[in-house]
C-alpha cells in the first residue's frame, strides 16, 4: 500500500496478459485475483479502454 | 439488507430484515473479534474494504443464495477499528424451514469470507499484520 506502478499494455488485451505484466514487475502476489469493473475476472476475459482493473489481494478469510 | 457500516451492527435489525410470514426458520451468524489468534494477542482489528466491489459481491452472493435456498437474506459487515468482543459481520437467512436456513446462512458467511474484498489488520503487542 502506498506505492505506485504504471504499466503500459496494448488494449484490448486478456486478463492473463495484465497479470503477466504485473508479475514481470514483481507486483503480483500469489492468491491475488484481478477484478474488472468490480467483478472478479477470468484469465481469458477481455480488458478494454475505460475498464476499471483492480488487483484484489487474498481477502480476510480467517478460520472456519 | 446488504450494508457496509462503520458503527456497531444492530443484530436485531438485521434479523428483523429477513422476517416474513411464510418463513419459519431464521438463522443469524455473528462473527466476533477474538482476543487472540493462536498465541498472538489481538488488541484491535482494522477492517478495510474495496467498498464498491465489496457491495456488488455481497449483492451477487445474496441473489445466488435467494435463488438457491429460496431464502430472504441479509449481510452486514463493519469496517474501521474493532475491539475484541465486537461484532464484525452478521449474516442472516430466513427460509420455510430450519434445515435450509442453516445451510443458507453458512453459505452466506463462507462466500463472504472467500469472495468479498474486505481485509483486516491485526494489531497487538508484537506489532501489526494484514491477515
Amino acid at each position: 500500500m502506498g506505492s505506485e506502478l504504471l504499466i503500459r499494455i496494448a488494449l484490448p488485451c486478456k486478463v492473463k496478459e495484465v497479470i503477466s505484466a504485473l508479475a514481470s514487475e514483481g507486483a503480483w502476489m500469489s492468491g491475488a485475483r484481478l477484478a474488472v469493473n468490480e467483478r472478479f475476472a477470468n484469465e481469458n476475459d477481455t480488458v478494454d479502454e475505460g475498464d476499471t482493473v483492480a488487483v484484489v489481494p487474498p481477502v480476510s478469510g480467517g478460520g472456519r | 439488507m446488504i450494508r457496509l457500516v462503520r458503527e456497531p451492527i444492530d443484530v436485531e435489525a438485521v434479523r428483523r430484515s429477513v422476517e416474513a410470514p411464510g418463513l419459519g426458520g431464521v438463522v443469524v451468524f455473528c462473527g466476533q473479534v477474538r482476543n487472540e489468534t493462536g498465541s498472538q494477542i489481538t488488541d484491535r482489528l482494522e477492517y478495510e474494504a474495496y467498498e464498491e466491489m465489496a457491495l456488488s459481491e455481497m449483492k451477487r452472493i445474496a441473489c445466488e443464495a435467494q435463488d438457491r435456498f429460496r431464502a430472504a437474506v441479509a449481510m452486514v459487515h463493519r469496517l474501521g477499528v474493532l475491539l475484541p468482543g465486537e461484532t464484525a459481520v452478521v449474516t442472516a437467512a430466513a427460509c420455510e424451514h430450519r434445515e435450509s436456513a442453516f445451510a443458507c446462512c453458512r453459505f452466506l458467511i463462507d462466500a463472504l469470507k472467500s469472495d468479498v474484498p474486505i481485509w483486516k489488520k491485526e494489531v497487538g503487542p508484537n506489532g501489526e499484520e494484514w491477515v
